[in-house]
């Protein structure tokens, strides 16, 4: 293909997919008064703001739960990030090294369950959830996704690159299963757990439906749901708010992100080899 | 002799205690599967076992199981016009979505696959919406579709051409919820191309430029045939995603308009948690995941690979 | 008619690092060339250059006649075999083989006919429905030529083609190789850092060293006569036993062994005036217990035997001139030169050794390792 078509082409990908995002961000810096004044006509000031404002993000700053739903968000992230990538490692581990009947069944079963669409189970599992008395409830919200097919996945993927004659010379030391893991496995797995503990930091923050459904009380809410909640489709919508709360919300994320992105490009390589 | 004992204590099983019989089989691979596996049949298999012996009951509104209805509940929903409309709707999706999307994201994983900082950039460009969220996507394509403040329709008005009542209007709506869901998961898609092209070695091309094929042509035989794996994924993982269009219907168009966007598991979503009709519910999620374990298991066995590269 | 030429071609990966340096090379038609060096020598490039697969920096290159330095791959008629056969995995055997047949909008029935033709000729019909990834490492190299020689193509290069096959294998594909070359007589361009099938197959052998041509010529002229200290130590079953020598009063000394100019042939004497310096170099198997009238004598302790047949290969404790540390090195590409070796019979027990070599035999380098005296044979 032609040099100037593929720059074509990379510009355009670029452009089509940073424009929304890019006008969001100018969004969130109007004033809501002149959006409408000029909507009539095509003009620079169709996107972006004639007279920029920070008073969409120090409205957001003054909603009572906001801030208190972002803790949640991150406090939750983290905890379940850490917990999904800690079960799946145990899990991962038992089924790549550890000897035992119907080991392809087990694993079998647990990516069947990523076939299972979350709205479809929602309404059980609501009423599972409900009838533990977890509602409302922090541990409600978050043990029912801390089993996670995709990170056993991928942490199966990347242990099973790990040359047995490790395990084999920490079990001639006299490690049990655990030391096995503890010494030979973990430490060569680096960026495999890390790359699932943002996957799964990053999954809370863009949780919706399950909160929504199992978590009632607005200050025990999440990012999303809380950001969703402050659309009200009756009256004519307040977008700069909205878009402010989705920046700080995104904020956090994208910053722990970031930080510890560069740890993925060793993994990429272990789950995108082969 | 206490030598001997030792080696021969060192050699055994660590833990004194035996593990019951039952799990005999399994050894220490039971310890360390068990929180994953209470976790699993817990919150994803009790549920759908509930939701089996909750599909053949009758609820109050308070949501209690009041009597057993035997298969009545699937005789209903299967006769139901409005349910049936969703399925169809739900099939409808997918057919919208999946071409466009594995079309979309080859093409960028092809065009954009060099190691070039200009490549890198596009794709971090590709892959950002995943970021966002489906809520907050959702209403930024609310706010750029807008009737009236929205910049699709600006442009639209100053180009001379008429405005477009995207959320009053059903196939505007329609077109609105599956774009934005290719928007967000175009990116996904591209990656998983982008790692099967990662696996193609690169002196297969080489090797069948010099037995005379151009560029297309090596595209065409050696290229998109090798990429038949990723196919299948990004096709399956497309599928699925096209059911989680919920979220857009629940924030936007509910259902609207006039019926544009019921999917299916709004339906359910709608019978469970505002009707309270725990049967019904249950029916139509276990009739909504079988038609999806159908599409899905038609869908591997028409994209199956049956060659390796080792 | 498939003669290749090569004329001034060049191609560097970063500006001041060539990857091959300006090379020249006129291949006669049918004949198999061999390029020879250690990793990272430039011979790979050199195959991708000619195929077309990269572009050249620099230079032309002519086969058959035409131009093809512009030339896309396939305009090229030119047969390759990768290292790692690249054969297509989504293809059966017999699709593979006829791949480039199609590409070439050959009939059908024509097709068939060559396919199952080449495959009677590599011994494939057994496998003709199977993908490659249910073949072995020796059938997939048998697929990988037969891609290549279905198309009759002016030129075949071979990229290691036996670097991926256990030992035992290697001698027979080697000959089958070697027979396939000359009954088809087509013009081979064979790479490998192998210098024993560089030395068996070659017609001509091309010995490169990080991007520069060392010595082209026939193998056993580039044995006998090596241009340099690396041709002398890199194409040699034994590397040869090099050692620095100084020349004071009409004498070559090496510490362990003294000859008189005088004893020298009159070309070598000639290449030593006026140096005072130089290296020399002696083939193990060129040494022999020595008699009294011997001119070049080597006094040596036997340090290490190992036998192998009924040969042993003797490790000796020799006096040694000092040198400039690295520098032989460098020139030869191996370490290790303070031990020297003996290949001897399986009688010889003595630790005091004295072993003669005919004066001829010694092979003479000046201190930047190139060949001095009837040595300095070289480039074509």
């Amino acid at each position: 293909m032609s040099r100037a078509l593929l720059l074509l082409a990379r510009a355009a990908a670029a452009a089509a997919f940073l424009a929304p995002i890019a006008l969001l961000l100018s969004a969130s810096f109007r004033e809501n008064g002149e959006m409408y004044r000029h909507a009539a006509e095509l003009g620079w000031r169709t996107f972006l703001p004639a007279a920029p404002t920070l008073d969409a993000y120090a409205r957001v700053l003054e909603l009572p739960l906001f801030a208190r739903q972002l803790l949640n968000t991150v406090a939750l992230g983290g905890f379940m990030a850490t917990a999904t990538t800690l079960t799946s490692l145990f899990a991962a581990y038992a089924l790549a090294r550890l000897p035992m009947r119907g080991r392809g069944g087990v694993f079998g079963l647990m990516l069947f369950t990523l076939f299972v669409p979350v709205d479809v189970v929602l309404p059980p599992l609501f009423f599972v959830v409900q009838d533990l008395g977890l509602i409302d409830d922090f541990s409600g919200l978050a043990l029912p996704f801390v089993f996670s097919p995709i990170g056993v996945y991928l942490l199966r993927q990347a242990i099973q690159e790990v040359p047995r004659e490790l395990d084999q010379a920490c079990m001639l030391d006299g490690g049990g299963a655990w030391e096995v893991l503890r010494t030979a496995i973990v430490p060569n797995v680096r960026g495999a757990l890390i790359a699932c503990w943002l996957m799964h930091f990053v999954f809370v923050w863009e949780w919706y439906l399950w909160p929504l459904t199992a978590m009632r009380r607005d200050d025990g809410q999440l990012a999303q749901v809380a950001i969703a909640g402050l659309i009200d489709p009756l009256r004519s919508t307040d977008y700069a708010l909205v878009f402010a709360a989705a920046v700080l919300a995104i904020l956090p994320a994208f910053a722990t992100f970031a930080l510890l992105q560069r740890f993925l490009t060793a993994s990429h390589a272990t789950t995108g080899g082969k | 002799m206490s030598a001997i004992e030792h080696i021969g204590g060192r050699g055994a099983a660590a833990p004194a205690r035996r593990l019951p019989a039952a799990l005999r089989g399994w050894g220490p691979a039971a310890l360390f599967l068990a929180p994953a596996l209470i976790l699993l049949g817990l919150f994803k298999l009790w549920p759908i076992a509930a939701a089996v012996d909750a599909s053949t009951g009758v609820f109050s509104p308070g949501g209690v199981r009041v009597g057993d209805a035997g298969l009545a509940n699937y005789a209903d929903v299967l006769a139901d016009e409005r349910f049936r409309q969703g399925l169809w709707l739900s099939l409808f999706a997918a057919l919208a979505k999946v071409p466009v999307q594995v079309a979309l994201g080859l093409g960028a994983a092809l065009v954009l696959q060099a190691n070039s900082r200009a490549s890198a950039l596009a794709r971090a460009a590709m892959v950002s919406p995943m970021f966002l969220g489906l809520p907050v996507t959702t209403f930024l394509f609310a706010y750029l579709f807008d009737l009236n403040v929205g910049v699709v329709n600006a442009v639209l008005a100053g180009m001379g051409l008429p405005r477009v009542a995207w959320l009053t209007d059903g196939t505007a709506a329609q077109l609105l919820v599956v774009g934005l869901s290719v928007w967000r998961d175009v990116g996904l898609t591209m990656l998983v191309f982008l790692a099967g092209l990662a696996a193609i070695p690169p002196q297969t091309a080489q090797a069948a430029r010099l037995d005379g094929a151009g560029e297309w042509c090596v595209l065409r035989t050696i290229t998109l045939p090798l990429l038949a794996r990723s196919f299948q994924f990004a096709v399956v993982l497309g599928t699925l995603a096209s059911f989680q269009m919920l979220a857009p219907v629940l924030m936007l168009t509910r259902g609207g308009p006039t019926g544009a966007t019921d999917l299916a598991s709004f339906q359910i979503y709608e019978a469970a948690f505002v009707y309270f009709d725990l049967g019904r519910a249950s029916a139509m999620s276990l009739v909504l995941l079988l038609g999806l374990m159908a599409v899905i298991a038609l869908e591997i066995r028409w994209l199956t690979v049956r060659w390796t590269y080792e | 008619m498939s003669d290749l030429i090569l004329r001034g071609v060049s191609r560097s990966y970063a500006p001041g690092a060539p990857a091959l340096a300006p090379f020249d090379l006129a291949v006669r038609s049918g004949e198999l060339i061999v390029l020879v060096g250690p990793s990272g020598c430039g011979k790979s490039t050199l195959l991708k250059l000619i195929a077309g697969l990269e572009p050249a920096d620099a230079g032309r290159i002519a086969l058959g006649g035409r131009d093809i330095t512009r030339a896309e791959p396939r305009d090229r008629r030119i047969a390759m075999v990768f290292q790692n056969y690249a054969l297509y995995p989504h293809l059966s055997v017999a699709e593979n083989l006829a791949y480039p047949l199609r590409r070439a909008r050959v009939s059908r029935a024509e097709i068939a006919a060559k396919v199952s033709a080449t495959a009677a000729q590599l011994r494939l019909e057994p496998y003709l429905d199977r993908r490659p990834a249910q073949l072995s490492g020796g059938q997939k190299q048998r697929v990988a030529m037969g891609r290549a020689m279905i198309r009759e193509p002016d030129l075949f290069l071979l990229d290691e083609p036996l670097s991926n096959l256990d030992a035992a294998l290697r001698a027979h594909v080697r000959a089958e190789i070697a027979e396939l070359q000359r009954r088809l007589g087509v013009t081979m361009l064979y790479v490998t850092h192998d210098q024993v099938e560089a030395q068996t197959l070659a017609d001509r052998v091309v010995v490169l060293r990080d991007g520069a041509v060392q010595q082209v010529g026939p193998p056993r002229e580039v044995h006998a006569r090596p241009a340099n200290l690396f041709v002398a130590s890199f194409l040699a079953v034994v590397p040869p036993n090099v050692a620095p020598g100084r020349i004071v009063d009409g004498t070559l000394d090496l510490g362990a062994m003294q000859v008189a100019l005088d004893d020298l042939p009159d070309e070598m004497a000639a290449a030593l005036a006026g140096r005072d310096e130089v290296y020399v170099a002696i083939r193990p198997e060129a040494l022999s217990p020595a008699g009294p009238a011997d001119p070049a004598v080597l006094c040596a302790r036997a340090r290490r035997r190992e036998f192998v047949g009924r040969t042993q290969q003797v490790q000796l404790e020799a006096r040694r001139l000092p040198d400039l540390p690295g520098r032989l090195e460098r020139l030869t590409g191996r370490r290790d030169h303070e031990t020297m070796l003996w290949i001897a019979d399986d009688r010889s027990r003595e630790d005091a050794l004295r072993l003669a070599c005919r004066p001829e035999e010694l092979m003479l380098f000046d201190l930047d390792g190139a060949a001095l005296g009837p040595h300095g044979g070289g480039l074509v």
